[in-house]
């Protein structure tokens, strides 16, 4: 038996996959979900082996949803549209289905997903998610998820970020953020026009820096308008000096 | 707007040219009808001419702050003799006194330059005079390229706002989704499918035809508008609603093309893409004065973050308004807590 989910914003979508699974005896349809938020819930409690994934839904993107997720069943994405997503499908192993689809489609990606699930392969996910962020889009918002609690933060309210070990820290006005994510993801992510990178540790939003010191010989730091004191680095410094014309 | 002989290489170069060469004849004329020594002459006619060229420069500050539109009457010619009656006797005291500077005890040129000063505030306010229709002439001609700016971006605007609106239409998102849509109604109400086929046609026939007429009738682009909206709906169902109040006199009202689709669109995408509650779209138009005032109503969901960068779509709407209409402030944007409003003021006359 395999147990399946539907996370799809739209009704009549839903409705077809449910109707092109009816011949499949051996798949269960454990539930449908409208949204993000939910269908990741839905994921880490049901633990499915597969999923039916929309991209483009309300509260959480079904990328998003991904880098959040404990449990990693097979997804089989669904998509309208969405040409950088399904260049990142197209390097993996994860299959996808653009809509409209038919009969025969389906099939096919019922198949493929049958066939990895009896052989265990879990890695598909972890792939197209690496692969997804090394391609060079700017984000507009980051997930977070801190135990059940899952929070969206709009990339306008970061401050800066700071490494911690395999992680990051993501600093807001007045919150901060754990995420498993590298520096060179932010680095490369964050709106280059707005962050820089000044040290090994640290990328700053340049609107927020009041001032830059002279620390010790050769040194510097800056200095945030909330008061927060952040290294320089001796690479970080022509960067730095270019962006602030100093 | 700075002072033309500054902001432009060539321009200071003939500006420099024109000036030797006065100064050149200024010389010529003295030395030969005068018989003034040469090295006197030169200098006599370097100190006037190069200092009427310099403090020239400045006549274009009251004729670009003063004037701004370069007009020619009564008021603006006494403001230009007032002018002139301040700035000759300034350039010739300044001359004057320099000269006394570096030719200092020549009884014999002093004498010639006591007696001609007749003629040199004659010629001052020639070229006082020169000056300042030269200037016109350039505030003119700025004008015209300005004009003529205008109309490009204009062109530009309302060709890439065609081209929006076809690919908002043929959105592949929008598209896509809708025949998926259609795929799944083909089993559970094949009616209902051919009703939303029908529907998605009527609308893109609209695109297709339309687009070299500037302005259209309200109730023309708003019936494409409801179109839109209830493909729309048969996708999201519940999820989205609309209500429309159209009072007297807007109806046969004339809008831009294409105005209000960016808006809606906009509205869907912020409201009903990214949200699992209800959102109500409401439109309401009213006749005020010479104008109609048209409001885009929507809430949203507070908590959403949103994904992409808003406001592209409502920039080209303002840009098209001002450029279309010739005035500013004819589009509005109030964002609340839970609504967005957007208040489209569109002429009438």
């Amino acid at each position: 038996m395999i147990k399946s989910l539907i996370i799809e914003d739209e009704k009549l979508a839903r409705d077809l996959i449910r109707d092109y699974l009816i011949e499949f005896s051996e798949i269960v349809l454990a539930g449908e979900f409208e949204d993000g938020f939910s269908g990741l819930k839905a994921i880490n409690e049901l633990k499915p082996d597969l999923v039916f994934l929309d991209i483009q839904m309300p509260k959480l993107s079904g990328f998003e949803l991904l880098e959040l997720l404990d449990h990693k069943p097979a997804i089989i994405f669904t998509t309208a549209y969405d040409q950088y997503a399904i260049k990142a499908f197209e390097h993996n192993a994860v299959d996808y289905l653009m809509k409209p689809f038919s009969r025969d489609r389906f099939r096919e990606a019922i198949t493929k997903a049958i066939g990895r699930i009896s052989k265990g392969d879990k890695e598909a996910v972890s792939k197209l998610v690496e692969h997804m962020d090394s391609a060079p889009e700017p984000i507009h918002r980051i997930v977070v998820k801190s135990g059940s609690k899952i929070s969206v933060i709009p990339v306008a309210d970061v401050m800066y970020v700071e490494a911690q070990d395999d992680y990051v820290m993501i600093y807001t006005k007045d919150k901060k953020y754990l995420k498993q994510k590298t520096m060179k993801y932010f680095e490369i992510h964050l709106p280059h026009n707005d962050f820089i990178r000044v040290h090994r540790s640290y990328i700053v939003r340049i609107s927020e820096i009041a001032q830059m010191e002279l620390y010790e010989k050769d040194s510097y730091i800056i200095i945030l308008k909330d008061g927060v004191k952040i290294p320089v680095s001796r690479t970080g410094l022509p960067g730095l000096r270019e962006v602030l014309d100093f | 707007m700075s002072n033309p002989f500054f902001d432009n290489r060539r321009n200071a170069v003939i500006y420099v040219i024109v000036w030797i060469f006065i100064i050149i004849i200024h010389f010529i004329l003295i030395s030969v009808f005068y018989e003034i020594k040469i090295g006197l002459a030169l200098l006599d006619s370097i100190v006037f001419n190069g200092l009427f060229a310099a403090l020239a420069l400045t006549i274009w500050y009251p004729v670009r702050y003063g004037n701004p539109n370069a007009r020619v009457n009564l008021r603006y010619l006494l403001t230009y003799l007032i002018t002139g009656l301040i700035f000759i006797p300034v350039w010739m005291v300044l001359g004057y006194q320099l000269l006394r500077v570096f030719v200092a005890g020549n009884e014999n040129y002093f004498y010639f330059l006591n007696e001609s000063y007749v003629i040199r505030i004659a010629t001052g306010f020639l070229f006082f005079g020169l000056t300042i229709v030269i200037y016109h002439l350039f505030v003119y001609s700025r004008e015209l390229q300005d004009k003529k700016l205008n109309e490009a971006r204009l062109n530009v605007l309302v060709k890439e706002s065609e081209l929006n609106l076809l690919r908002s239409q043929l959105n592949p998102h929008f598209l896509f989704n809708s025949l998926n849509s259609i795929s799944s109604l083909t089993i559970s109400d094949p009616e209902m499918a051919r009703d939303m086929i029908i529907k998605l046609s009527d609308f893109l026939r609209y695109a297709l035809k339309h687009g070299q007429d500037e302005k259209t009738k309200l109730s023309e682009e708003i019936r494409n508008i409801e179109l839109y909206l209830e493909i729309e709906k048969i996708r999201f169902g519940d999820r989205l609603r609309f209500i429309k109040e159209m009072s007297s006199g807007c109806e046969t009202a004339l809008i831009p093309n294409m105005i209000l689709q960016p808006l809606f669109e906009n509205a869907i995408k912020h409201g009903v893409y990214e949200s699992t509650e209800p959102i109500t779209l409401r439109l309401n138009c009213k006749k005020v004065a010479e104008n109609i005032e048209i409001f885009i109503v929507n809430n949203f969901d507070p908590l959403q973050v949103s994904r992409k960068g808003a406001g592209i779509g409502l920039k080209n709407v303002k840009n098209r308004m001002q450029l279309i209409f010739n005035k500013p402030n004819l589009v509005y944007i109030n964002k609340q807590e839970k609504l967005f409003e957007v208040k489209l003021i569109v002429p009438q006359n």
